[in-house]
C-alpha cells in the first residue's frame, strides 16, 4: 500500500510539485497522464528518493518517511521496497543481462548467488529473452534493454514497481512487446504506477488514471471516466491534444 | 631560523620574468605553427598510406614518440655543435659551434617534438569523423581536397582543437628544458638574478607563476574556441 | 666525418646506462603509486564538492599542471625543507631522492586526479540512478557499477599518463640524482664525449616506452575498451 501526503517540490524558484496527495492499494495499477512539465515525472522520482523533495509524507509497505526530516537509513529502506524502470533502460553496462537482474538480489537482499541465478533465469524467461542471458546490454535491442530492466525491477520483488515512461525511448515496432510484457506484470497482481503516454495501456489495463498539471492532480478516476467522461477543462484540453481522434463524450 | 620568503624580491623577479615571456612564446609558437604544418603532412601521408613514405613517417613518430623531449634537445645540440666544429675544420672556417644560436637549435629540436605529437593529434582527429562523410564526398565526385577542406576538417575539428591546446600548454612547459642547452629564457633569466642573494625559491617561484598564468590563458581560449567550433555537436565521442 | 659519433663508445654505453635504470624505474613507480593514491584523494574531494578543500584541490591541480616539471622540481628541492624548517624540523640531510620523489609524486597526483575525476564524472548518470533504484547503497553503486566503468574510461589516458611520467624522469638528473640519465654526466667526464650515450638512452627509452605501450594495448584489449576518442590530452 502506497499513500503519499501534501508531496511540494522546488527546483530554484520554480515550484513543480504543489501538493500532491494519493493513494495506491495493493495490486493497482496507477497511470499518471500530464502534458511535459507537469510534474509527473518529478513526482514518481520522488517516491523512490531520487528526486528529494521538499516536504510531505510517504509510506510505502511499512515504512513511512517524512520528507523533511529524512535519514540516509530511511531513504534506502524505501528504495529497498520499490524498483524503478527507466525510461533509457539504464541497465548496467558492465554486466550481462543475467547479471542485471541478479544485481539486485545478491548485493541488496544479500540472496545466495545460486538462488539469485535461479529466479532470474526463470524472470528473463517470463519476459521472453531466454537465449539473451549472457547478452550486454549493447548487445541488445532497446525493446530487449527495456524488458531486462522490467525484469530487473520484477526479481527485487517489490511493494510497487515505478515505470517512467518506459516505451518513450523505443522505436515504435518495439514499444508493443514492453507494452506486452507490463500487461503481463500488471495481470500478475503487482502495483505499477506508470508515467506514460501510451493510451492504450491506460485505457486497457489501469485500473486508475491521474491527471496532473502545474504540479496537482486535476482529475482521477476509471480509465472509462478520465478518458472518456473527463470532468475538468484542462483534462479535456490535454486528452484533444493527444487524441485528436479519440472518441470521447462529455 | 624562520622561513624568510622575500616578498619584494619575488615581485621584482615576477617583473624580470615577464620580460622573458616573448622567449617563451617564441620557443613555443614556432614549434606549433610548425608541428601544425608538418605534422598534418605527416597525418595526411600516413592516412592515405602514401606508398614508402607512410611507413617512413611512421618509423619516425613511433620512434621519436618515445624519447624524452630532454635527449631529443641535447643529442640535436650536441649533433649540430659536432658537426659544425667538424665541418668549419673542414672547409677551414674560423667561426666555432659557439657561434651558432642556440636560441635556433632549441627552436628546431622543440618544432621537430611538436611536429611528432601533433600529427599523431591531427590523425587522431579526421580518424574520428565518420568514413561515411569521406564516401559520401567523393560519391558526389569531390577531389581528395576538396572532401578535406568542405567536409573533413571542419569536423574534426571540435576534436583537434582540445589536443592541440594541451599540446600547446605542453610546448609552454617544454621550453623550460632549453635551459639545460643553454638558451637564455625564463628559469635562466630570473635564477641570474638571484645569484646574488641566493634566493633561489623567489626566483623558481616568480618563473612558475609566470608559467602558470600563461597555462590559464591558453586554457581559456581554447575552451572559448571549443565553443565557437563545436557546432556539430560535442566532440569526443565517436 | 667519424669525429660526431663513435660507435664503438655507443654500444659501451649500453651496460653502463642499464645498471642505473633500476633507480628510473624505481622513482616511476614511487610516484605512480603515491600519485596514484594522492590523485584519488583528491578526485574524490573534487567529485563530492567538499567546502575549502574541493577550492584548494582545483588550485592545486591547475597549478601544478601549469608549471614544468625542472621548475617544480626545484621548488620542491629547495622550498619544502624551508617551508619545513619554519616549524623547526630540519630535513636538509635528506637523500636528494626523497625530493626527486616527491616532486614527482606531486605531478603525477595532480594529473591522475584530472583523469580519475573525469572519468568517474563520465560514467552516465543513468548508471548512478539505476544501481539507487535497486536499493543499493553509495558504496555498493560505486564499486559494483561506477568503478568498472570508470576504469574503462579512464585506461587510454592512463596508460598516456604512465609513458609520460617515464620520460618526465629524465629530468631527475638535474638534481644531482644518478639514474639512466644522471649516469651519462658521470661516463662523459672521463671520455669528454656525450652523445653516444645520450643516443644509447634514446634508445632505451624507446624501447621501454613501446614495452609500456604495448602493455597497456593488452590490458585495454583485456579490459574491453571500446575504441572512443577521449579528449584527455598530453
Amino acid at each position: 500500500m502506497i499513500e503519499v501526503k501534501g508531496l511540494h517540490k522546488s527546483f530554484g524558484k520554480h515550484e513543480v510539485l504543489k501538493g500532491i496527495d494519493l493513494k495506491v492499494e495493493k495490486g493497482e495499477v496507477v497511470v499518471l497522464l500530464g502534458p511535459s512539465g507537469s510534474g509527473k515525472t518529478t513526482f514518481l522520482r520522488s517516491l523512490n528518493f531520487l528526486e528529494q523533495p521538499d516536504a510531505g509524507e510517504i509510506t510505502i509497505g511499512d515504512t513511512h518517511v517524512n520528507c523533511k526530516h529524512i535519514s540516509k537509513k530511511e531513504i534506502l529502506e524505501i528504495r529497498r521496497n520499490t524498483a524503478m524502470v527507466f525510461q533509457l533502460y539504464n541497465l548496467f553496462k558492465n554486466k550481462t543481462a543475467l547479471e542485471n537482474v541478479m544485481e539486485g538480489l545478491i548485493v541488496v537482499q544479500n540472496m545466495p548467488k545460486a538462488e539469485a541465478e535461479k529466479i532470474s533465469r526463470e524472470i528473463l524467461d517470463k519476459v521472453g529473452l531466454v537465449d539473451k542471458y549472457d547478452a550486454y546490454p549493447s548487445q541488445l535491442s532497446g525493446g530487449q534493454q527495456q524488458r531486462v530492466g522490467i525484469a530487473r525491477a520484477l526479481a527485487l520483488n517489490p511493494e510497487v514497481i515505478l515505470f517512467d515512461e518506459p516505451t518513450s525511448a523505443l522505436d515504435p515496432e518495439l514499444v508493443g512487446e514492453v507494452l506486452s510484457v507490463m500487461k503481463k506484470v500488471a495481470k500478475e497482481g503487482l502495483t505499477m504506477i506508470v508515467v506514460t503516454h501510451e493510451i492504450s495501456f491506460a485505457r486497457d489495463i489501469a485500473n486508475r488514471v491521474i491527471f496532473i498539471d502545474g504540479g496537482v492532480i486535476v482529475e482521477q478516476g476509471t480509465p472509462k471516466e478520465v478518458l472518456y467522461h473527463p470532468k475538468e477543462e484542462r483534462t479535456k484540453q490535454f486528452l484533444k491534444r493527444i487524441l485528436p481522434d479519440f472518441d470521447y463524450s462529455i | 631560523m624562520g622561513f624568510q620568503f622575500d616578498v619584494a624580491f619575488f615581485a621584482y623577479e615576477i617583473g624580470i620574468g615577464i620580460k622573458y615571456i616573448p622567449i617563451v612564446l617564441l620557443l613555443s609558437i614556432v614549434p606549433l605553427i610548425v608541428g601544425l604544418l608538418f605534422g598534418t603532412g605527416i597525418a595526411i601521408v600516413r592516412l592515405f598510406k602514401v606508398r614508402v613514405l607512410a611507413k617512413v613517417f611512421t618509423v619516425i613518430v613511433v620512434f621519436l614518440r618515445g624519447v624524452p623531449l630532454l635527449l631529443q634537445l641535447t643529442i640535436l645540440y650536441l649533433t649540430v655543435t659536432l658537426s659544425f666544429d667538424s665541418l668549419a675544420q673542414t672547409v677551414g672556417l674560423k667561426i666555432t659551434s659557439k657561434d651558432i644560436s642556440y636560441t635556433l637549435v632549441a627552436v628546431v629540436g622543440l618544432s621537430i617534438n611538436a611536429t611528432v605529437y601533433l600529427s599523431e593529434v591531427v590523425r587522431t582527429a579526421l580518424q574520428s569523423v565518420n568514413s561515411g562523410q569521406y564516401e559520401a564526398a567523393y560519391s558526389v565526385g569531390m577531389t581528395s581536397g576538396q572532401m578535406l577542406k568542405r567536409i573533413v576538417i571542419p569536423q574534426a575539428m571540435p576534436v583537434a582543437i582540445p589536443l592541440i591546446g594541451s599540446n600547446f600548454i605542453g610546448l609552454i612547459k617544454g621550453s623550460s628544458i632549453a635551459s639545460l642547452i643553454s638558451v637564455v629564457e625564463l628559469i635562466n633569466g630570473t635564477l641570474f638574478e638571484a645569484n646574488g642573494n641566493y634566493k633561489f625559491l623567489e626566483a623558481y617561484l616568480a618563473s612558475a607563476i609566470i608559467y602558470w598564468a600563461l597555462c590559464i590563458i591558453v586554457e581559456r581560449i581554447v575552451a572559448s574556441l571549443e565553443i565557437r567550433v563545436g557546432v556539430y555537436g560535442k566532440g569526443g565521442v565517436v | 666525418m667519424e669525429n660526431i659519433f663513435l660507435f664503438g663508445l655507443f654500444v659501451d654505453s649500453f651496460p653502463k646506462l642499464l645498471s642505473r635504470l633500476h633507480i628510473t624505474l624505481y622513482i616511476v613507480a614511487v610516484a605512480l603509486l603515491f600519485g596514484m593514491l594522492l590523485g584519488t584523494y583528491i578526485a574524490v574531494v573534487r567529485l563530492h564538492k567538499v567546502p575549502i578543500l574541493s577550492q584548494l584541490a582545483i588550485a592545486y591541480v591547475s597549478f601544478v599542471r601549469g608549471i614544468p616539471i625542472l621548475v617544480l622540481l626545484y621548488i620542491v628541492y629547495i622550498g619544502l625543507p624551508l617551508v619545513v624548517g619554519w616549524f623547526g624540523v630540519n630535513i636538509n640531510r635528506w637523500d636528494t631522492m626523497i625530493f626527486v620523489m616527491i616532486a614527482y609524486i606531486i605531478n603525477t597526483s595532480a594529473f591522475l586526479s584530472e583523469i580519475i575525476r573525469s572519468a568517474v564524472a563520465g560514467v552516465e548518470l543513468g548508471q548512478t540512478e539505476a544501481a539507487y533504484s535497486v536499493g543499493m547503497t553509495r558504496w555498493q553503486a560505486f564499486y559494483r557499477i561506477i568503478a568498472p566503468q570508470a576504469i574503462q574510461i579512464a585506461m587510454p589516458a592512463l596508460g598516456n599518463t604512465i609513458v609520460s611520467l617515464l620520460k618526465d624522469t629524465s629530468l631527475a638528473y638535474t638534481l644531482g640524482v644518478i639514474d639512466l640519465v644522471g649516469v651519462i654526466k658521470a661516463i662523459s667526464s672521463n671520455t669528454y664525449r656525450s652523445l653516444e650515450a645520450y643516443a644509447a638512452a634514446a634508445i632505451i627509452f624507446f624501447v621501454l616506452s613501446s614495452l609500456l605501450e604495448q602493455g597497456f594495448k593488452w590490458i585495454e584489449n583485456k579490459l574491453g575498451v571500446t575504441k572512443k576518442i577521449t579528449i584527455i590530452g598530453r
